[in-house]
């Protein structure tokens, strides 16, 4: 009901009186929850811990868990309005088979038949690698174990991958070029330990508020602290920094090099650490074969990146370069933090490199509140997908298929034939998706996960999921069967829909950024007695066969305690986290060793790395005398990049004179399948926009809410117009958040599924993550 | 201290520590019923200054100001919107409201919106779609529930009395109880940050009780 129709009751109705209860409570008082149970937020890869108050098996009320370090009691406000997903009527409760254009509901078991049935009449016809796996970093890692199990192990294909791949894949290659091993060094804590804060393509005031609170109050306790946000757009957090560096996109090779340059030339660089616990390189992987380079090369290297030079080309002035890096080299202790702005990038890889490289040159590493902090999005990015190996070259406990002592370990904790596990990488999710339909994979199995709307370059890859047996498993089903409904496009392509339980109506355990893993226990009966989707794994298994390989998990617990055997010994030892110890403790960091009181806050370091501290004293490990060895390589060095700036995929040119780039905002996460259904969230920001810079608008005679049609080489699209003023100096109550692109970059939120961001994107990868460039494209603007 | 002494509750609001992640408006709709932020009592205004690239911009967290000098009570024709100076607390009589929307038009804030009533927590307001007028209330059930709780005790700075908005913010930056306390969190808060203190249109002579610290 809209305001209009609102004041045409009043004046049909005339006067009347809303019945008066004066000083009454407002609170039902039988609404008090009986009890208050511990979860994990179901949202960012933050982690924040959560209270939710259950009454008669029914969750009433959420609250921020005090007791829980990452966010000590806060919630934002998607956490706080979870409840509308968890009791949407739109969840889904049916399975689903497709015939011709409609939807049939069926039982579960016929549904799992028509699956198990559909592999194994693909493999038969077409071998074991035209089936495929594809999920999101959202399943718990039990259940993510059991579809690695189900796939790399049983049905001998490596054609997994999780959409993390779009997602943090550069920083996963960021860490493992540069320091041998991946996931973070440092945590949340070197936030409050730090005397300068940069943050790299982020904004976290939107995106992971409870961080940023606490950045915030840091910065306000201590005067001293300073903020500097890299971003084209003039976000909320850039509203709050010390030094905002608004780059052209796809510059930032040019900047994390001309910062170098400045920590060189004057002085600020720490030779004594450069000389013990590095090594400069050029080349690796993709790029040729590695090379050694003398620091004096590299010196000489960086002065081709003087920022006289090449401030043109980033579109800041040099003063401001300089004032950063001296930023950078005075502070004592320096914190990163960098999201998708660094990882979608055609060189994303060498941009975490890069970042890493500051801290390197510096030494401003290893200890408390110094470090490269990659922030990830999604719940369990780094746990069920890094850690547990969920990638198409990964097997669990960091370990890769093509190693094959990796292999055969899995191979025996998994009690599966020797040589069940195929050498070969899979492909990975953009050549996965490309050899859809008409190439070599016939059937796609989808889980958690909406491709169909965040995958780049759309056009190209929806005919594909059209062609190709789809298995959709998802809270939310196809509209097809609900009229009228939010869409979850993927569902849409779906020729069997599998519903599963939601979040607390299952349990395990999530990973989040700082490697913490926490125990998010069954709270209440799933809706409809629907199975988890770990549950859905083991019964399509049991119909494949390989009923014997699964039969021994009853609980989740067993699930996890297999994982763990597969983690012990390796860098990621969680040995140590037993359900128990989970729900004594909470969460705990890893590395976390058997018998272990407590994890590791800061790997690398003796003083605080479990691991490292067993490696030293079991073997002849000598390590030099400040405790910092990087047991990621044989040497024991991390790896200094000497990389080139290398121009973005694609520019902006004559026809397609903007830069385009997509993200976020507060209201909507991801997709949008589970907060646009959050009646609160989705009342303020309905559908998308497009933000243009006041003085493009102006020369293109383009005005506020005006509609617009947005061209890129891939595609087209209509959507309206949202300019900020600046001269209009004046409290607005705009709809949404303001934030102001620089000139000559345009900004499309890709949460709504009504216009889709990206048909416009491109699907061009970084060489070595296989990440495609999501921030970066050339498109036009016309007023329509 | 004894229950029938006069409060003065005011809310502070620390503008340096607002992130603009508007946790406080979910959490306000949360807390009493509001499906339609576009409608919610508790908004986040913005205002940006300057040219490219020197920016500026400041979030302005706006609930109802619980005016000393409240325009919306002297402009309402049938007394119900009063002033309960009990607590110093703005509120609405919904027994005398006749919905006539004055004083959303007095209201230099627009801190009054229409909301309709559908879904609300209130049981009192108990007709589907009937519209009513809407405010921040400072969260007053938890304020009542706290006076007629037996656990009550004397610490009213504790944050069993603080508005959602307040318990919720993830910058931190706010601070509620009673300025009549001269040992409270917030007299406390006010009387060091004296330099830094403001109010929102002070030219309206309007005496709210938010006080905002560091710079419109």
């Amino acid at each position: 009901m809209n305001y209009s129709e609102i004041k045409n009751i009043i004046k049909k109705s005339g006067r009347k009186a809303i019945i008066n209860t004066d000083d009454v409570c407002y609170y039902a008082k039988d609404a008090e929850p009986e009890k208050w149970e511990h979860a994990i937020c179901r949202y960012c890869g933050t982690g924040c811990g959560m209270m939710l108050g259950i009454k008669d098996e029914k969750i009433i009320a959420v609250k921020g868990n005090k007791d829980y370090p990452v966010n000590k009691g806060l919630l934002c406000l998607k956490g706080l309005t979870v409840l509308d997903v968890l009791y949407s009527d739109e969840r889904a409760v049916t399975p689903l088979i497709r015939e011709n254009d409609n939807f049939n509901p069926c039982s579960f078991d016929t549904a799992y038949s028509a699956v198990a049935d559909k592999i194994q009449e693909v493999t038969e016809k077409y071998g074991s690698d035209a089936v495929a796996l594809y999920v999101g970093a959202q399943m718990f890692t039990e259940e993510m174990y059991l579809a690695n199990k189900l796939f790399k192990g049983l049905l001998k294909t490596n054609n997994v991958d999780a959409n993390a791949r779009l997602c943090m894949a550069s920083a996963v290659t960021g860490y493992v070029t540069s320091f041998g091993i991946d996931e973070p060094l440092g945590n949340y804590n070197d936030i409050e330990n730090s005397d300068a804060i940069f943050m790299f393509g982020a904004n976290p005031a939107e995106n992971h508020p409870v961080i940023f609170g606490r950045i915030l109050e840091h910065c306000s306790k201590n005067k001293n602290v300073k903020l500097i946000v890299i971003d084209p757009r003039f976000t909320a957090t850039a509203s709050h920094a010390d030094i905002w560096l608004p780059l052209y996109h796809g510059s930032d090779m040019l900047l994390f090099n001309s910062i170098q340059y400045v920590l060189f030339a004057e002085g600020y660089t720490d030779e004594n650490f450069i000389r013990e616990h590095t090594n400069i390189v050029e080349g690796g992987g993709p790029w040729g074969e590695e090379k050694h380079v003398t620091i004096e090369d590299y010196i000489k290297f960086l002065s081709d990146y003087k920022p006289e030079k090449v401030a043109d080309e980033i579109g800041i002035q040099p003063y401001k370069i300089y004032e950063t890096a001296r930023l950078f080299g005075k502070s004592e202790n320096v914190l990163s933090l960098w999201t998708m702005g660094i990882n979608q990038h055609k060189y994303g890889t060498w941009m975490n490199n890069s970042i890493s490289n500051l801290h390197l040159l510096t030494g401003k590493i290893c200890r408390p509140g110094s470090t490269p902090l990659s922030m990830t999005g999604q719940p369990n990015a780094c746990g069920g997908t890094r850690e547990q190996g969920m990638m198409c070259n990964a097997l669990p406990g960091h370990r890769t298929v093509s190693n094959s002592s990796h292999r055969e370990e899995i191979e025996k904790i998994w009690k599966i034939p020797d040589g069940s596990i195929s050498p070969k990488p899979g492909p990975h999710t953009m050549k996965m998706f490309d050899e859809l339909g008409s190439g070599k994979i016939k059937l796609i199995w989808i889980a958690c996960t909406n491709p169909a709307q965040t995958l780049p370059n759309l056009k190209k890859y929806l005919p594909k999921l059209k062609d190709a047996f789809v298995i959709v498993q998802d809270i939310f089903p196809p509209t097809q069967y609900q009229i009228g409904k939010c869409p979850n496009l993927t569902a849409e392509y779906a020729d069997v829909f599998l519903p599963s339980a939601f979040w607390i109506e299952k349990g395990g355990v999530f990973g989040n950024t700082e490697r913490r893993s926490s125990l998010s226990r069954k709270i209440i009966p799933s809706l409809k007695n629907l199975p988890s989707d770990g549950e859905i794994f083991i019964e399509v298994a049991k119909k494949l066969g390989f009923s014997k390989f699964f039969e021994s998990y009853n609980k989740t617990e067993e699930i996890w305690n297999e994982y763990l055997s597969c983690t012990k010994g390796t860098d990621m030892d969680l040995s140590g986290a037993s359900y128990k110890y989970l729900s004594d403790k909470q969460s705990a960091q890893w590395p976390i060793l058997k018998g272990g009181s407590v994890g590791s806050e800061i790997r690398c370091n003796i003083k605080y790395d479990k691991y490292l501290k067993k490696l030293v004293d079991d073997g002849n490990l000598n390590i030099p005398d400040d405790g910092i060895y990087f047991y990621g390589f044989p040497d024991g060095r991390a790896k200094i990049f000497q990389m080139p700036h290398l121009s973005a995929g694609e520019v902006p040119d004559k026809e397609f004179p903007f830069y385009l780039t997509t993200g976020r905002i507060v209201h909507h996460w991801h997709s949008g399948t589970m907060t646009m259904r959050s009646k609160i969230l989705k009342s303020l920001v309905k559908s998308s926009f497009i933000e243009i810079n006041i003085e493009d608008a102006e020369r293109l005679n383009i005005s506020n809410n005006d509609k617009v049609k947005i061209t890129s080489r891939r595609g087209e699209l209509n959507l309206t117009a949202k300019i900020v003023n600046p001269d209009d100096y004046k409290a607005v109550d705009i709809k949404g958040n303001i934030s102001i692109t620089r000139p000559g970059v345009l900004f499309i939120p890709f949460f709504d599924p009504h216009s889709l961001t990206n048909i416009l994107t491109a699907d061009h990868v970084d060489e070595l993550s296989k990440e495609p460039e999501y921030k970066v494209c050339a498109v036009k603007i016309l007023k329509v | 201290m004894r229950t029938d002494e006069k409060k003065r509750y005011v809310m502070i609001i620390d503008l340096q520590k607002c992130l603009g992640c508007k946790t406080c408006t979910a959490a306000c709709c949360k807390e009493n019923g509001i499906f339609d932020q576009s409608r919610a009592w508790h908004r986040v205004l913005e205002t940006v200054s300057g040219h490219f690239p020197d920016y500026k911009k400041k979030f302005i967290p706006a609930p109802c100001m619980h005016c000393n000098n409240p325009p919306c009570v002297s402009y309402c024709p049938t007394t119900a919107s009063y002033k309960d100076r009990k607590r110093s607390i703005v509120r609405i009589d919904y027994s005398r409201c006749i919905t006539c929307e004055k004083c959303i038009d007095a209201c230099p804030y627009n801190a009054r919106v229409l909301n309709d009533s559908y879904n609300r927590r209130d049981e009192r307001v108990i007709s589907e779609y009937y519209p009513y007028i809407g405010k921040c209330t400072f969260c007053i059930h938890k304020i009542i529930e706290n006076e007629n709780s037996k656990r009550q005790t004397n610490d009213n700075s504790g944050s069993n009395i603080s508005p959602a908005c307040v318990k919720e913010c993830c910058g931190y930056a706010r601070y509620f109880g009673d300025i009549n306390d001269s040992e409270s969190e917030v007299s406390n808060i006010l009387r060091e940050n004296n330099n830094r203190m403001m109010v929102f249109k002070e030219e309206e002579g309007t005496e709210p009780n938010v006080f905002y610290l560091n710079g419109l």
